[in-house]
C-alpha cells in the first residue's frame, strides 16, 4: 500500500511540475527516489561512480519524457534506468555484470547476524538471471506493481504475477541449498 | 553461510529482501545534490507555449495597427491645411469690388471687340478694304 501510496503522491507532484513548470515538485520527486534508484542500480551491478552517471543519465532522460505520460512515473524512471545501464554495458563490451566481485566491495559481510542475513541474500539474489532480479528487486524491494513491473520489464502482467510468486519459491530453495 | 541462518518462510522473504536492500550503502547526499543541479529547469508546457506565442502575435499586430492608426491621423491632420491652402477660391466668393480696376477695363475692351466682330458679321459690308 506504502508503494501505491508513493506512486499516487510521485504522479501529484509530477503532475504540478508539467503543468506548472513547479520546479519544487519534481524537487521532491527527485529527493524520494534518487537514493534508492542509485541503490538499485548498485544492486543490479554498477560500479559506485557509475551509479551515479547512470542516475544523472535517467534523470536526464525521465525529464525528457515523463510529462508526455504520466499514468506509471516510477515504472518509466526504472526502464529508462535499467535501458541505460544495458546500453553501457553493451558499449563496455564486457561482460554483463560481475556481480560477486563488486557486491563483496560495496557491501562488506559485518559480524552481525542481521547483516549476515541480508548480505547473505544479496548475494543469493544475484545468482538469478538479469530479469528475474529485476522482477524480484521492482516486485519485492520497491513495492511495484505487477502492472508497473510489466510496463517496465515489457512482459504480460500476467508472466509477471505467476513469476513473481515462483521467483520467491525459487529463492527459499536456493537459499536452502546454500549455494550462492 | 547458509548453515548458520534460518531459513525463512515464503511469507517472510519479501520483507527480508526489502530489509536487505534498503539497509546497502546509500549514495553519498552531495554528489546527488551536484547531479539535481546539473538537471535542466522545465521548459513550459507546448500547449502553454502556443499561448504564449498567440498572445505575442497578436499584441505585436496590435501594436501594429494602432501604430498605423496614429501615423493615419497624423497624416491627415498635416494635410488638412496644406488641401485649404492649394484650393482655388469660389467664383460666388469673390466680389466685383474686390476686383482690381485694370481686369475691368480689361473686360471692356474684350466685350467691344467682340461687340464689333459681331456688327461686322451680321452687317451688309461684305469686304471692307483697309485704308492705307
Amino acid at each position: 500500500m506504502g508503494a501505491e501510496q508513493d506512486n499516487i503522491t510521485a504522479r501529484q507532484w509530477l503532475t504540478r511540475y508539467c503543468r506548472d513548470g513547479e520546479q519544487s515538485a519534481f524537487e521532491r520527486f527527485y529527493r524520494s527516489h534518487a537514493g534508492r534508484l542509485w541503490k538499485f542500480l548498485r544492486a543490479r551491478g554498477a560500479a559506485e561512480d557509475v551509479a551515479y552517471d547512470l542516475l544523472a543519465d535517467t534523470f536526464l532522460r525521465f525529464i525528457q519524457t515523463v510529462c508526455k505520460d504520466l499514468r506509471a512515473p516510477v515504472a518509466l524512471l526504472y526502464r529508462i534506468a535499467i535501458n541505460l545501464q544495458i546500453d553501457r554495458y553493451r558499449h563496455e563490451q564486457a561482460a554483463p555484470f560481475d556481480h560477486s566481485v563488486d557486491a563483496e566491495a560495496a557491501n562488506p559481510v559485518t559480524e552481525s547476524a542481521a547483516t549476515d542475513e541480508h548480505d547473505y541474500l544479496r548475494r543469493l539474489l544475484k545468482t538469478f538471471p538479469e530479469a528475474e532480479q529485476n522482477l524480484l528487486l521492482m516486485r519485492y524491494w520497491l513495492g511495484m506493481t505487477h502492472k508497473e513491473i510489466a510496463t517496465t520489464l515489457k512482459l504480460p502482467e500476467g508472466t509477471v504475477r505467476r513469476r513473481s510468486a515462483e521467483l520467491l519459491q525459487e529463492l527459499r530453495e536456493r537459499w536452502s541449498e546454500g549455494q550462492p | 553461510m547458509s548453515d548458520r541462518l534460518r531459513l525463512p518462510t515464503e511469507a517472510e522473504l519479501p520483507g527480508l529482501i526489502r530489509a536487505a536492500f534498503e539497509q546497502a550503502p546509500g549514495p553519498d547526499a552531495e554528489r546527488l545534490e551536484m547531479i539535481f543541479a546539473r538537471l535542466p529547469a522545465r521548459s513550459l508546457h507546448p500547449q502553454r507555449r502556443l499561448a504564449l506565442w498567440w498572445a505575442i502575435v497578436l499584441m505585436g499586430s496590435g501594436a501594429a495597427l494602432a501604430a498605423w492608426g496614429v501615423h493615419e491621423i497624423i497624416e491627415s491632420a498635416r494635410e488638412q491645411p496644406q488641401r485649404e491652402y492649394a484650393m482655388p477660391p469660389q467664383p460666388a466668393s469673390i466680389s466685383t469690388e474686390a476686383r482690381p480696376k485694370s481686369f475691368e477695363v480689361e473686360r471692356e475692351t474684350a466685350e467691344t471687340e467682340s461687340k464689333g466682330e459681331q456688327e461686322q458679321k451680321s452687317g451688309p459690308i461684305i469686304y471692307l478694304r483697309e485704308a492705307p
